[in-house]
């Protein structure tokens, strides 16, 4: 099980923090911060070249969503962001949990809007139960 | 003078609750996810149950 951060989703951070508006990868843009949520059901484990869901092998079930209202909070060093997905949603095993850099009609398994993710996981849902997914970034010294 | 002398700079942790549905307590959200073959970490002064926890250094 790992947890990464690729560098696409580095490159994303600094790009936003500083505005940069040249360079190959992302660039500065007012509506590409971290704003989506996704699960799928894949066992490959993120990489740090990764820049899509599927950029180890393809993804079969996968649901995405944005964050809860007020889903996303600093406290300290620490941003969390939660996305709650409902009893109908996302029926699956769930293997890895993932944010995104777009909003959710522009993210699925194919779309190069991964920043970061955490694999290896095996979490049954069904449509008996709300899971709700908290994602937290420590930026830490 | 020394910079990030080493160490990740970011760091992820994952939670992952069953959140109640309307009317259900926490008590009965633990049967109904007992029931259902989860394992239960920790029941949430909301009621939330947490069922998985990750906290693992960046790779």
């Amino acid at each position: 099980m790992a947890a990464k951060v690729t560098d696409q989703g580095l490159q994303r951070i600094g790009v936003q923090a500083s505005q940069a508006t040249s360079g190959s990868g992302p660039t500065y843009s007012a509506t590409r911060h971290i704003q989506v949520m996704s699960i799928d059901d894949s066992s490959v484990a993120f990489a740090d070249g990764h820049t899509a869901l599927n950029s180890g092998g393809a993804v079969s079930s996968e649901f995405d969503m944005a964050f809860d209202a007020s889903g996303v909070t600093r406290s300290g060093l620490v941003v969390s962001h939660v996305a709650t997905i409902p009893t109908g949603s996302g029926n699956f095993t769930i293997r890895r949990i993932a944010l995104h850099d777009n909003a959710a009609g522009s993210v699925d398994a194919t779309t190069s809007t991964l920043i970061a993710g955490v694999d290896g996981q095996s979490i049954v849902k069904t449509s008996d139960f709300t899971i709700a997914f908290t994602l937290t970034l420590t930026y830490a010294r | 003078m020394e910079f990030n002398a080493g160490g990740p700079i970011v760091r992820i942790e994952m939670h992952a609750h069953l959140v109640p549905e309307e009317g259900e307590t926490g008590a009965q959200l633990v049967e109904r996810a007992v029931a259902a073959g989860y394992t239960v970490l920790k029941v949430e002064d909301d009621g939330r149950v947490l069922i998985a926890y990750t906290s693992e250094e960046p790779s």
